[in-house]
């Protein structure tokens, strides 16, 4: 194990080196600084939640892991429709998610403890936040789809439908808890014939899998490149995805040469 | 190059559903073999596990058509469904234990529906309960998980036997009408060659026709014991997890 987390550690290295190079030579324009912090905040976003994966053995199971990559695969097709027409779809990304800081301040101020002390330093600090981007009385409050598409139209628009069909997906049902999800992990069979073979809710020990991470890996590794081929980045530092299939087969290598010390 | 498949072909879209192929066909009420239909006919399962396929059908065959000769309505009543017994009144069940103690065969369906007539409250075929006692509990109980683990799956042959019984039963008692030109399959092919041709065509025949027999014609179906069979299951013995021990021993 500790030669894997060797290998995580350098692995996570390699993509926080990867975001800042990309941030450093990514064409800023401050006078759409809204544009490029949706993007940069996005990409970092994909490499925080790939290293903090890679950190953490003891979430790499099927319990927790696919939280993680569904949101890795939601971020990474938001990120790639915005980048379809960054100034315009970034803006809406941020009005939208001011717009949900709105509301959830009205419900604060509606149905909470107005003499909770907390609560009052709660709403103040939230519209001050909110207010130093938008003034409140200007900000709408959008209950629909942000962009006003599905994620199924947005991935198809965007290029990655097959990320949506064969990660998105499957993950989403681990995330809002579904059936096909709960059934296998959440519930184990009963042998007895007069119970119908009927299955009862357990607490499964799934086991540990590195591939969890190697699937965040190519996750972080397509925003990546989305993003360094829409602004033609030329970036030294190596991609994710390669690094980390580089330092497994090495360490796999190194495996099979080391000699057995208990060979007759 | 052969033709793509397209993704739900056959399916048509209802707003946000997409229907499958039979389900479109109106209408169309979905019956389960394990819920509904096994609490009806695992009686048989326990004549055929203690007799065999053969003489359980006889014995089958010989109470179901006496009790529809004397069943008291005019409606064709399918005594292989272990409710429908509920419909002969305390008198006629009488008739009916009388007319099998005759034969000398009550003592072989007091002895092979014990499990069913002992452990079961309210078990239709409880008229059938031997005063004696001469099983355990424990052992009432296994012979009952056994008899439900041979023939929970629909496909396998000791459960057809007994879905064939169903179909051949209405059939001798008159209320299977065929066209003509329609040719039977046999049910003894079933135990004589369940791989062939013509078993096959059994087997289809039997699960289509047995699936009729519980769509509800006018009238909903009472599943009042085959509820009470599956929730009675549950309290009389334990949830077994033995397997777990297996995997582990993997």
């Amino acid at each position: 194990m500790n030669e894997i987390m060797k290998v995580m550690q350098s692995y996570c290295d390699v993509v926080r080196a990867g975001m800042d190079e990309r941030w450093e030579k990514l064409p800023v324009e401050i006078y759409d600084t809204e544009t490029y912090e949706a993007i940069g905040g996005l990409m970092a976003r994909q490499a925080t939640l790939t290293i903090e994966l890679a950190q953490s053995p003891p979430i790499w199971n099927g319990h927790i892991a696919p939280l993680i990559l569904r949101c890795m695969t939601d971020a990474h097709i938001t990120l790639a429709w915005i980048l379809n027409d960054p100034q315009e779809r970034a803006k809406k990304y941020i009005l939208y998610g001011l717009g949900q800081e709105k509301l959830q301040i009205e419900h604060l101020k509606t149905d909470a403890d107005q003499e909770d002390e907390q609560i009052k330093q709660l709403i103040e600090m939230k519209e001050s936040w909110l207010n130093s981007q938008r003034r409140d009385f200007m900000t709408e409050v959008n209950v629909g789809n942000w962009s006003g598409l599905d994620t199924r139209k947005m991935s198809q628009e965007s290029g990655c439908e097959g990320l949506y069909k064969f990660a998105y997906t499957p993950f989403s049902g681990v995330a809002h808890n579904m059936w096909q999800h709960v059934s296998i992990y959440n519930l184990k069979p009963c042998g007895n014939p007069m119970h119908k073979y009927h299955k009862v809710p357990t607490i499964l020990e799934a086991p540990l899998d590195p591939d969890f991470v190697y699937r965040s890996a190519k996750y972080v590794d397509r925003t990546y490149e989305a993003i360094d081929e829409k602004y033609d980045l030329d970036i030294k530092t190596p991609m994710p995805l390669d690094y980390f299939v580089d330092e497994f087969n090495k360490l796999n290598n190194e495996k099979s040469q080391t000699p057995n010390k208990d060979a007759p | 190059m052969a033709k793509k498949k397209k993704v739900l072909e056959g399916h048509k879209k209802v707003g946000s559903k997409f229907i499958p192929p039979m389900m479109q066909i109106t209408p169309f009420s979905e019956i389960s073999y394990i819920n509904q239909i096994l609490p009806e006919i695992i009686w048989m399962g326990l004549l055929s596990d203690k007799y065999g396929y053969r003489r359980a059908k006889e014995l089958v065959f010989d109470i179901c058509e006496k009790a529809f000769e004397i069943k008291d309505t005019d409606k064709h009543v399918n005594f292989t469904l272990a409710s429908n017994f509920n419909h002969l009144s305390k008198d006629k069940k009488q008739e009916l234990v009388n007319y099998l103690s005759e034969r000398s065969t009550l003592h072989a369906y007091q002895e092979a529906l014990m499990p069913l007539t002992k452990l079961y409250k309210d078990c239709p075929l409880s008229f059938l309960e031997s005063r004696e006692n001469t099983i355990d509990t424990e052992q009432l109980v296994s012979i009952m998980k056994e008899c439900i683990d041979n023939h929970i799956d629909k496909y396998e042959t000791p459960s057809l036997v007994i879905q064939a019984n169903v179909v051949y039963v209405r059939r001798s008692t008159g209320g299977l009408h065929i066209a003509q030109h329609i040719e039977v399959p046999d049910l003894n092919s079933l135990i004589d060659a369940p791989e062939s041709e013509e078993a096959r065509k059994t087997e289809g025949f039997v699960r289509t026709s047995v699936m009729s027999e519980f769509m509800p014609m006018g009238e909903e179906r009472d599943d009042t014991w085959a509820k009470s069979f599956w929730n009675q299951g549950y309290s009389l013995d334990k949830c077994d997890f033995s397997w777990e021990s297996d995997v582990l021993d993997e």
